[in-house]
């Protein structure tokens, strides 16, 4: 009889175990498929800034902006 | 005596028995280990070469960045998605294409071109942007082709700055794999292994889906910092542009290093190219020529031996020797 209920313990703690790693699996695969998301999402506004802040449109801004580029004919190296 | 001597002989015999038994089970577990693990990938090749809906595909996948010395990215990775079709399976051609079409902004008979191949598998449309996916995913199931029309995640090289240092970095080829340039010389530690799938039938969903052929390793991706300073290479651009405008030159190549350690600075090259539409450039304008070509000192070379033979004081500064 002792046998009988040790082992219907046995069992119970086995499914109660088996639910709480099926719950923490799932629990980690959601936060997987989140990382997924936030990584593809952070590639992709990168890429929009890095876009929008590129050598030509920086260059077209300051032009807009009446910046003079610098004249390198004006530049000369100093005697240290 | 005898009966000791055939004891142990018989002794012999069995231990010889089991051995081989035990052999070619061994044998036989090494063999099923490398169908199963070694070289599994290429029978499942090899089956679905002759498997008539069967077709192994590459997928690009993620790649490291390349930045410049400060972390100014020079080339991305970006998430996009391809679409691609099973041409027998597909209902609608006409409707689906027009739908793509005005989606995707492709002109409507290229789509419908691709829907009517005789191939087995083709793409309608590679590296479109992920914002497109429900549009698409609308599209094929407005039409009833959620059998033969799918959408696959994917990546896509993205070059920020376009032409700028473009024949320093490169390239990426469809597959992912860097083709020239910087892209080429560090594919390694880059990484963007292409993930092989394979076209399979889904009896659960009840249609062609592209699975993965095993659980592959991409390898590791690297960001690779470069030693060329955006800064700098903004200033060489300039003064490479000015003088394209300038002399109209058949090639320019400019390089700033520093005299310290030999670190590359800046590059610029012309001609140049976009590596972000590469293939709409003639091969030419790929060329690093700074690095692949020769070029004969001349005149500048003169002040450089004037300036060596006055620090070893063969020549006097007014010239006399």
């Amino acid at each position: 009889m002792k046998l009988l209920i040790v082992s219907f313990l046995l069992l119970i703690l086995n499914i109660l175990y088996s639910s709480y790693v099926k719950y923490e699996h799932y629990k980690q695969a959601k936060m997987v498929v989140k990382i997924k998301d936030l990584k593809a999402e952070n590639l992709q506004l990168e890429a929009y800034i890095t876009n929008k802040i590129n050598y030509y449109s920086v260059k077209d801004f300051a032009e807009g902006k009446n910046y003079q580029p610098v004249s390198w004919n004006d530049i000369t190296f100093l005697n240290p | 005596m005898k009966a000791q001597g055939l004891t142990v002989k018989s002794e012999k015999k069995l231990k010889l028995v089991i051995f081989l038994i035990f052999a070619l089970y061994f044998l036989v577990l090494a063999r099923a280990f490398y169908i199963q693990v070694i070289a599994g990938e290429n029978y499942v090749k090899k089956v679905l070469a002759d498997f008539p809906k069967g077709r192994i595909i590459k997928i690009t996948s993620y790649r490291g960045s390349v930045l410049d010395k400060n972390g100014q990215p020079l080339a991305i990775s970006l998430p996009t998605i391809s679409i691609y079709a099973f041409p027998k399976l597909i209902q609608n051609k006409q409707e689906l294409a027009d739908k793509l079409s005005k989606i995707l902004g492709l002109p409507q008979f290229q789509i419908l071109n691709t829907l009517n191949s005789k191939e087995r598998f083709v793409w309608i449309a590679r590296h479109v942007s992920q914002s497109d996916k429900g549009l698409v995913e609308q599209a094929i199931l407005d039409t009833n082709n959620s059998k033969g029309v799918g959408v696959q995640s994917d990546f896509k090289r993205f070059y920020p700055n376009h032409n700028v240092a473009s024949n320093l970095i490169g390239f990426v080829g469809w597959d992912g794999k860097g083709l020239d340039g910087m892209e080429y010389a560090l594919n390694k530690s880059l990484g963007g292994k292409p993930i092989e799938v394979m076209t399979i039938f889904a009896p659960k969903e009840g249609k062609m889906v592209l699975k993965p052929l095993s659980i592959q390793d991409t390898g590791t991706q690297n960001d690779v910092y470069l030693t060329i300073d955006m800064g700098v290479q903004s200033i060489v651009e300039d003064i490479k542009n000015q003088i394209v405008k300038e002399f109209n030159p058949r090639r320019v190549a400019i390089v700033v290093e520093d005299v310290r350690n030999g670190n590359i600075l800046g590059m610029a090259t012309y001609p140049d190219f976009d590596p972000n539409d590469y293939y709409n450039y003639p091969q030419r304008d790929w060329r690093n020529s700074a690095v692949t070509d020769v070029f004969e000192p001349g005149s500048v070379m003169k002040s450089l031996f004037l300036r060596i033979c006055h620090g070893q004081k063969v020549i006097s500064s007014r010239g006399e020797t």
